[in-house]
């Protein structure tokens, strides 16, 4: 029931938000070297999870679907502009089914475009903003470069730790740096600017945070777990996570689970270039990661955090009252659950 | 980034064909890394634009002119130091947590999420402080007498040209007044609402300009006068461009003159001008 509901919601407020998009995304010229690759990424799909969950918010507090689907058209095209970025930073060379964009346009004109593309998320905002008046403009676009702070914080604590090969890490850390990265775009930025809409004015500072955190946080956690067990599921290549140094929940457990000499393995081979790296040493750290427990330990800490974000569901959205916008809202944490079952 | 929406469920589908490693380390693998840069030492003012920068510490004669020394020096002279850690006064991102494995039960987990969102909600505070102080500061430089005095130092050199864009008001370009008649398109003439002025003077000085309907094919103005007294400066020289040419006597008396600009010769105001020049040190 809640699968249905959560993929009847994400239909219905994807399809708005991407006519929404479409005045923003016209032909022009360049075409080859801009404009058509601007338009790349955003129509290649996806779930259209963040601005489903700015309109639901938005509406579960009283504010129109139309308000609020231009914000969030310029939250996915920022959404969007960010995934060249990082596809770049990530050395990644698929993205949505399809080649990432760098592979076949270009380092240098995947970033340009990367730049257009963020620049023009401003524009629904500011074509918006005259309709919503001072106070919720002002409110809007403070919330707006604090998302955008944080996210960019978040990535760089990433690239950091793969760059200055850091392995003393608390799962805090990891938790930080996914709150950042992760949370404040999919999850609290969605849910604090549909309160704007709604309220017309800025929300507590600490309100929708705990929230979006716990469930945003969860469901990393159960994805790069997904990462790890659908290699043997599917038989794909063998540790993508783990070939890209990323340090998840699970890697950290391993590094302080390890004894010296095996610990001295896995850092010779999270440093080692990605061509260079033995298939033998990446399917050795998979399986110790099973072995000493780390996947389950990561699972049983994203449960916890999923039954925390249900906790903190009722206390953020409160008063709002029951439709289902805020059933969808509800259903989100617990289908993270499902998701990964 | 991988985020939670643009990992499919079967996530790994795609692994095969993802290749990463960590940054820096991976010269040889057909993909670009970060080099680091020859010059460290940024140039961060107008001035270096005209010269090496050689590591001595920046002159800021230029930018106490303009009451900025304050305010860019600061920041140039931290650079400046070889010694000097750009990020010392930086807060922290988070506390320094301790290295350690995940715990074994969800309750532990959820706790140091708990921690985490406390700790960040803090931090979110002192950096919603850190950017208010910002912005106070900013307030309190006061751009638009800023402006003024850039527009001062520069006359100081003999003129100054300076483009003004002044949006005719929509209302008076579209609204006719009632019993008149409609001009034809045909036949209208040609209207502009830019404008730009070019001051001559040999001291301090500094203008704006203001348009409130749309100027004529041939715009014209007439002499500016000075508040609160007897002044009166020629009238400035109005181009088809529209340019305004205001050339300041030596010997014109500080104060505020203000002129208007008409449409076209003999024709309706279409918009001020106005000079402000400063009493002698």
């Amino acid at each position: 029931m809640s699968a249905a509901l959560i993929d009847e919601v994400l239909e219905e407020y994807g399809a708005l938000t991407r006519a929404a998009i479409q005045p923003y995304l016209r032909p022009g010229q360049p075409a080859k070297h801009l404009h058509t690759p601007m338009a790349d990424y955003p129509g290649r799909g996806g779930k259209m999870m963040r601005p489903a969950i700015l309109m639901a918010a938005a509406s579960a507090f009283g504010a129109s679907a139309a308000d609020a689907a231009e914000l969030a058209a310029s939250l996915e095209l920022l959404h969007n502009a960010l995934l060249i970025h990082d596809d770049i930073e990530d050395g990644s060379e698929v993205r949505r089914g399809a080649p990432a964009m760098h592979q076949t346009l270009g380092l240098e004109l995947a970033i340009n475009t990367g730049d257009a593309l963020a620049l023009t998320s401003l524009r629904p905002l500011t074509d918006a903003l005259p309709r919503f008046g001072p106070s919720i403009a002002n409110a809007l676009t403070a919330e707006m470069h604090r998302m955008a702070r944080e996210t960019a914080e978040g990535q760089a604590m990433e690239l950091g730790w793969r760059r200055d090969r850091t392995t003393a890490l608390a799962p805090e850390d990891y938790l930080v740096m996914v709150m950042k990265k992760t949370c404040w775009l999919a999850t609290i930025y969605p849910c604090r600017a549909g309160a704007i809409l709604a309220w017309r004015q800025a929300p507590p500072p600490a309100a929708f945070v705990n929230f979006g955190f716990f469930f945003g946080a969860a469901f990393q956690i159960y994805d790069d777990i997904l990462n790890i067990e659908a290699d043997d599921r599917y038989g794909k290549e063998i540790g993508g996570d783990i070939a890209e140094g990323k340090r998840t929940l699970m890697l950290i457990d391993l590094f302080h689970r390890l004894d010296d000499a095996k610990r001295g393995r896995l850092m010779n081979l999270l440093a080692a270039p990605r061509a260079e790296q033995d298939k033998q040493d990446l399917i050795w750290a998979t399986r110790k990661m099973k072995e000493l427990g780390s996947l389950d330990r990561a699972r049983t800490a994203a449960r916890g955090l999923v039954g925390a974000a249900c906790h903190e569901f009722e206390i953020a959205f409160a008063d709002a009252p029951e439709s289902r916008d805020k059933a969808f809202l509800r259903a989100l944490a617990p289908w993270t659950l499902a998701r990964a079952a | 980034m991988i985020t939670p929406e643009d990992t499919p469920p079967h996530v790994g589908a795609d692994l095969d064909q993802q290749s990463s490693a960590p940054m820096g380390v991976a010269p040889d693998d057909g993909r670009m890394t970060l080099e680091e840069l020859a010059r460290v030492l940024p140039i961060r003012n107008i001035w270096g634009l005209f010269k090496a920068y050689r590591g001595e510490a920046p002159s800021t004669a230029g930018l106490a002119a303009l009451g900025l020394d304050q305010f860019n020096a600061a920041a140039n002279a931290q650079r400046a130091d070889p010694g000097a850690d750009p990020m010392a006064a930086a807060p922290p991102l988070a506390p320094a947590w301790k290295p350690a494995p995940l715990p074994d039960d969800a309750d532990e987990a959820t706790r140091a999420a708990y921690a985490v969102a406390n700790q960040q909600f803090q931090a979110g505070e002192a950096v919603a402080k850190e950017l208010a102080q910002t912005a106070a500061m900013a307030r309190a430089q006061d751009v638009p007498t800023l402006l003024n005095r850039l527009l001062e130092t520069y006359s100081d050199l003999g003129s100054v040209f300076v483009q003004l864009v002044g949006a005719a008001m929509a209302q008076a370009q579209s609204a006719p007044q009632a019993g008149a008649t409609p001009a034809a398109p045909a036949s209208a003439p040609q209207t502009s609402s830019a404008i730009s002025v070019e001051i001559t003077a040999s001291s301090p000085v500094s203008a704006r300009a203001l348009l409130y309907a749309p100027l004529g094919a041939a715009p014209a103005a007439l002499p500016m006068t000075r508040i609160g007294g007897d002044g009166v400066l020629p009238a400035p020289v109005v181009n088809v461009g529209p340019v305004i040419h205001i050339t300041i006597p030596q010997d014109a008396a500080p104060g505020e003159y203000h002129g208007i600009i008409l449409a076209d010769e003999g024709g309706a105001p279409a918009g001020t001008a106005t000079v402000t020049i400063a009493s002698p040190a």
